[in-house]
């Protein structure tokens, strides 16, 4: 699978861009995405106590990897969207759209 | 001594015979007159008593012990009117028990009499089937008509128990939901209270989390047995058709939140002990129950009663013991490397399937480089210092004194000290993660998001 949120502070990786280059980048429609984020599917669980790395005092409850069978993530790169509309690849957000179209018109 | 009349006048009487005097005479004090028949029947005027005696039945009235009727056979008050005793204290002895009758006494023959009798009560030691009856306490026992279940004649009915349909379901319903109300808030105290407790103390968390004991299961258990209780008053007030008071409910409701508050902390004491100390944690358990809720619900304690119920429960206890004991022995081998989750974590079930590596205990416990947390149940996070966490271990029961895999994110990354402090603390060796450990459904591990982290040794070094 491919993975998206290769942050320099998250993966401890010189090599990954900053957090700090990442925030303030609004996206349309972030809500549906936030949402799709949110509702995957849960693949493995970290014994993890992390924080927020722009806020410290600020604790994230719990710290999973999270699929779609295409694509992979820290679900605390939802957390990051969510708060600093963090970037996201422009190639994961057309995956997203297309799925959710895809679901709109399985259901109609 | 013997009167002769020689005329009708009681004047002319005359003594006859001999008059007798002297030590040894039976009667011969002249203070104590009698005249006694040759049947044996006696009038006395004495110098303490008087009375009527006959050969097997005494009335005396007596200046120094009272009046006193001695009866050889059957002994039968009947008044027009009504009886009453009134003393201090009053004693009813029956040898073969205690029967009070309600109705008309009626003469069947001639000095003869008996009850029409429309109820009766007996206290007796239950021979021939009889029911005992205890007024003692607070538990009484009620009993219908006499010979008669058909209660519609008020005839026989005893003049306080209630009619058909006149059953006081309000004054039931008011009392059980005082007493659940009791027992709710009682339970909510308990959460608050052992939350509290849990929050400001790291060993408290400890245990609680090793013992898998959280504020919420002793709140619960504490409400869920009071509201038991109550139920139980209420049900067996339905069946005998009456409304026991608010304040036996309240009792009632307080008593049942003791025995659920024990139950639901006695796994904290009970935490990794044997088949003898669960036992005896059981027994403490029981018989403290049983005293505390006696005390509350009677305002005494029967020792008797304490010591069965402290029996039974410990023996109770034994067999949970055993079960537990089994099933862990049956498979949930890892149940040790996952005492420092709650089994609400996400991660509780796939820790669950960590497949063990031979020399090393698991131990899953959230942290990060320089510390780490328990989260109970509750929801509540304790951050806990390595040096704090490197004691708990150390004295807990889930520890085997092995060298450690320990399975918490990023504690052997560079920079990280708490793994390097275990190993030293404890004198193993320890391994631990160089990044986020994630742990999957099938207990597979991958250290970080790709894949880029290992395990690395920690060797004890002498500080």
């Amino acid at each position: 699978m491919k993975t998206i949120g290769d942050i320099r502070e998250l993966e401890k990786n010189e090599d990954y861009p900053s957090i700090y280059e990442l925030i303030n980048k609004p996206i349309k429609e972030k809500q549906k995405i936030i949402e799709y984020m949110k509702k995957a599917e849960i693949l493995a669980v970290a014994p993890a106590a992390i924080r927020d790395v722009l806020n410290p005092e600020i604790r994230i409850p719990d710290l999973f990897l999270m699929g779609d069978g295409v694509y992979e993530w820290r679900s605390d790169i939802v957390y990051y969207l969510e708060r600093y509309d963090l970037e996201l690849p422009e190639e994961f957000l057309d995956h997203v759209f297309a799925r959710l179209n895809t679901q709109n018109k399985d259901e109609k | 001594m013997s009167l002769y009349f020689k005329g009708a006048e009681e004047s002319s009487a005359i003594a006859v015979n001999c008059i007798r005097s002297g030590d040894g005479c039976t009667g011969a004090n002249y203070r104590n007159k009698t005249l006694t028949t040759e049947h044996g029947m006696q009038l006395r005027l004495c110098e303490c008593d008087m009375g009527v005696v006959t050969l097997s039945n005494e009335v005396k009235l007596d200046n120094l012990r009272g009046i006193h009727l001695k009866a050889g056979g059957k002994l039968n008050i009947t008044a027009s009117g009504d009886v009453s005793l009134e003393a201090p204290q009053v004693t009813i002895h029956g040898e073969k028990g205690v029967e009070a009758y309600e109705g008309p006494v009626i003469e069947i023959d001639e000095g003869v009499f008996d009850v029409d009798v429309r109820a009766k009560v007996v206290l007796s030691s239950g021979e021939g089937g009889v029911r005992d009856v205890d007024y003692r306490g607070a538990e009484k026992t009620y009993f219908p008509a006499w010979e008669s279940e058909n209660l519609s004649d008020d005839s026989f009915r005893y003049r306080d128990a209630p009619e058909d349909g006149h059953y006081d379901w309000g004054g039931l319903i008011g009392n059980v939901t005082g007493g659940i109300a009791v027992g709710v808030g009682v339970g909510l105290c308990t959460y608050i209270g052992v939350g509290a407790l849990a929050a400001s103390s790291v060993k408290v968390a400890s245990l609680m989390g090793t013992a898998g004991v959280t504020a919420g299961s002793v709140g619960v258990s504490t409400a869920a047995m009071a509201t038991g209780y109550t139920m139980s008053l209420a049900i067996s007030d339905v069946m005998s058709g009456r409304v026991s008071s608010t304040e036996d409910y309240i009792r009632k409701a307080l008593a049942g939140s003791v025995i659920g508050f024990l139950a639901g902390a006695s796994p904290l004491a009970r935490a990794g002990m044997g088949a003898g100390g669960s036992m005896a944690v059981g027994a403490l358990e029981g018989a403290a129950g049983s005293a505390a809720s006696q005390w509350i619900i009677n305002g005494a304690i029967k020792l008797d009663q304490v010591i069965m119920d402290g029996a039974f429960s410990g023996l109770v206890e034994l067999g949970m013991w055993n079960w537990r004991n089994a099933v862990k022995e049956a498979g949930n081998s890892l149940e040790l490397s996952t005492r420092f989750l709650n089994k609400n974590d996400p991660l509780w079930k796939n820790a669950d399937n960590i497949k063990p590596i031979d020399g090393y205990q698991d131990i899953v416990c959230h942290g990060d480089k320089f510390s780490l947390v328990f989260k109970n149940a509750d929801g509540i996070e304790v951050n806990v210092s390595v040096q704090e966490f490197s004691e708990i271990l150390k004295n807990s029961p889930v520890y085997e004194g092995k060298p450690i895999r320990l399975i918490s994110c990023e504690t052997g990354a560079d920079g990280a000290i708490s793994a390097q402090y275990l190993a030293n603390y404890l004198g193993v060796e320890v391994i631990a993660p160089t990044d986020i450990v994630y742990v999957y459904p099938d207990g597979a591990m991958k250290i970080g998001k790709n894949d880029t982290g290992y395990w690395k040794t920690f060797k004890p070094k002498e500080q």
